[in-house]
């Protein structure tokens, strides 16, 4: 495969050309008929029909920039996440983060109309909250676990145990919810780019880029845990400290991502592995920038497919991520054997 | 070559107690009242049995685990005082655990050596790139470097250890079982390797090995722990000559022989022979009969088979009831196991 030997360098310049044409399309194209002339109008402020610039400036863009930033976030998460359990299949799943917004999501939807008679469900932003809510007290519990856990395995257990006990109560709440409920859950559990607003992205581009600073800070600590734990430890490495840096960092992209977007499945851990297979390299200063940029780039990708059927048909992007997604990595594995992705 | 105050001494313990402290089971002694010294150009090898605190201690003297009672100096100041990169000046720490991500290269590991002396976010400066080209080139790696570890063998792995450690440029060594995995050829590789970097470059090396007859081979000094955890320092030869090998590792099956510095099995045979001869066969009769577990009497006495071996005409004469000339060891072995069948049955 000839360029594979090409400097990462060069390979990122071509993602990051191939991401602006992606974000351009993202923005020209969409359930709405807008021809090509009205929108390059509309973008450079002579439009002057104002359905028009509302669908671009307060539909499309709010929706291209979450999924720029979803797409970043969940795989910088599942890099993260990757490095601190040494496990390929690791992805912003594993910790049960996004089980603990799905718990909250649900008990807000479908348990509060048991014990308070009417649901909640359409208070503006209630949703959300109770995403973070549920989330933000998986990752306390699990933080205080890895204080008094010594190794990432048992850690990587008990994630998985939290998210299978939040996934059997949303079962239970399910099946004695009404249908309408049910519905309002399962598609909020599809995931959606569409529903974040100029005023919630506001709150999330800050977040992003403050977690995602941090974790530069982790460039090198991370690239030493690499080789494992002991071998970080005598290289004079706190690896308990940068353990629950990354616990925290990764924790805070995926729960809230997850709290605006619903669950995305396949992303976060996926798109390291198609970065190491790209690059070539595994150190995380090339992995990480590389992640970002294959991240977002996916997402705007899967945004555009989720809406090829046209009119007035989205199809639900947690489907799609995985639908595009895993014949991508699959083909990357085949075609390139070398770099064995360690099972 | 940094010079340091006191005799050149790299590392010294005073009064070193370690172990483990639980939370059920309290403090776990392994090791106390050491007194240890590692100075520059020296190779000690570490030695005793499983679980007598071999690692613990290694791991004691890194650093990584905390110390029961007593000191650490390194470089002439308290291990205790010196910050983590301080240490990493002087002392670098080889470890036999796997590294997990198989698909890093050679390169990639070596520059790891440099992590305290990189940017923030570790870039490699042209000044480390000629380090490490070189610690590749003193490894024998420098075709290698661009070969994910998945790609090279064990003994390359472990070489590719011992160049990362070497471009962190540090005056003192300390390896954790490195022959561990290692098949022969690679064992002796590696432990000349190791030997030439305390001779030229007067590296102080320290590693932990169960490679007795090897280690003793190549090491300055050294230091051997026994069941009890009381610790033994000497050099080789002192150890061969007071039996002390023997008291740790000897058991009723096997024993330290002096003479061919290693363990040989105990005879377990009530038979007794007599070899006369002077030469590689007479060696590899003598052999031959130990392995069976036949006594071999230095004197002829009652009851002892001769065996007359003929260097010259190649033959082997056993003399007892009905004599025997053997041209091949294999019949030798045959006639001798015929022997022990018989007498195991009839008994």
């Amino acid at each position: 495969m000839t360029f594979m030997r090409l400097h990462p360098k060069i390979i990122y310049a071509f993602l990051l050309l191939l991401l602006l044409v992606g974000v351009f399309a993202d923005l020209a194209f969409g359930s709405a008929n807008i021809s090509l002339g009205e929108f390059f109008n509309a973008l450079w402020g002579k439009g002057g029909n104002p359905t028009t610039d509302f669908i671009i400036f307060h539909v499309r863009m709010p929706r291209v920039v979450t999924a720029l930033i979803t797409g970043a976030s969940l795989s910088v998460a599942g890099l993260l996440l990757q490095t601190l359990f040494h496990n390929p299949l690791a992805g912003p799943y594993v910790l049960g983060i996004s089980s603990g917004a799905g718990l909250g999501v649900a008990i807000y939807i479908m348990a509060s109309v048991a014990f308070i008679g009417i649901s909640p469900a359409f208070i503006v932003g209630g949703q959300v909250m109770a995403a973070l809510t549920g989330s933000v007290l998986v990752f306390f519990l699990i933080l205080s676990f890895s204080w008094r856990l010594g190794d990432s395995v048992s850690l990587l257990l008990i994630g998985m145990m939290v998210g299978s006990l939040a996934s059997a109560i949303v079962g239970i709440l399910e099946f004695f919810a009404s249908a309408e409920y049910v519905h309002k859950y399962v598609v909020w559990s599809l995931g959606s780019l569409a529903a974040t607003n100029w005023l919630q992205l506001s709150f999330l581009a800050p977040l992003f880029v403050f977690a995602t600073g941090l974790s530069l800070f982790l460039l090198k600590p991370m690239d030493a845990l690499l080789m494992g734990e002991m071998h970080a430890r005598v290289s004079g490495i706190n690896v308990k400290k940068v353990r629950i840096a990354m616990i925290v960092i990764s924790s805070l992209l995926a729960g809230t991502i997850t709290a605006f977007t619903g669950p995305i499945a396949f992303v976060g851990m996926t798109v390291p592995h198609i970065v190491r297979l790209i690059s070539g390299k595994v150190l995380h200063r090339v992995v990480l920038p590389g992640s970002i940029l294959v991240g977002a780039l996916l997402m705007v990708l899967c945004d555009i497919i989720s809406q090829l059927p046209g009119k007035a048909v989205t199809l639900p992007i947690n489907a799609v991520t995985a639908l595009f997604g895993a014949p991508v990595v699959v083909v990357l594995i085949l075609r390139n054997r070398k770099m064995k992705v360690t099972f | 070559m940094q010079t340091y105050s006191d005799k050149n001494i790299l590392l010294s313990t005073s009064n070193l107690s370690v172990g483990y402290r639980t939370r059920k089971k309290g403090t776990n002694v392994l090791l106390s009242g050491l007194n240890l010294e590692i100075k520059q150009g020296e190779l000690i090898t570490l030695i005793g049995p499983n679980g007598c605190g071999k690692s613990t201690l290694i791991r004691s003297l890194c650093g990584v685990l905390p110390l029961l009672k007593g000191t650490v100096t390194i470089g002439g100041l308290d291990a205790a005082s010196l910050t983590v990169s301080q240490k990493s000046d002087i002392l670098g720490v080889v470890l036999t655990d796997p590294v997990y991500e198989k698909n890093m290269t050679i390169f990639d590991l070596v520059a790891m050596g440099r992590y305290h002396f990189t940017n923030w976010i570790g870039n490699i400066t042209s000044a480390d790139m000629e380090i490490i080209g070189d610690v590749l080139k003193k490894t024998g790696l420098a075709k290698k470097a661009a070969n994910r570890l998945s790609e090279v063998s064990d003994g390359e792995r472990q070489r590719a250890m011992i160049a990362k450690v070497l471009a962190q440029d540090v005056d003192l060594i300390i390896l954790d079982e490195p022959t561990a995995h290692l098949d022969l050829s690679n064992r002796m590789e590696l432990l000349l390797l190791l030997k030439k970097l305390s001779r030229k470059m007067g590296k102080g090396i320290l590693l932990s090995t169960h490679e007795l007859g090897l280690g003793m081979q190549v090491s300055d000094k050294v230091w051997l722990i026994d069941h009890n955890g009381n610790m033994e320092q000497s050099i080789p030869e002192e150890l061969i000559l007071n039996n002390s090998l023997n008291h740790i590792f000897g058991n009723n099956h096997i024993s330290f022989h002096p003479f061919s510095a290693s363990f040989e099995l105990n005879p377990d045979k009530g038979l007794w022979v007599n070899i006369i001869g002077d030469g590689i066969i007479t060696a590899c009769v003598i052999r031959l009969i130990k392995r069976l577990g036949i006594n071999i009497a230095r004197q002829p006495q009652d009851g002892a088979i001769l065996i007359e071996v003929d260097e010259l005409r190649k033959e082997i004469i056993v003399n007892s009831e009905n004599p025997n000339t053997f041209l091949r060891l294999i019949d030798l072995q045959n006639y001798f196991v015929s022997i022990i069948n018989h007498q195991k049955y009839n008994n």
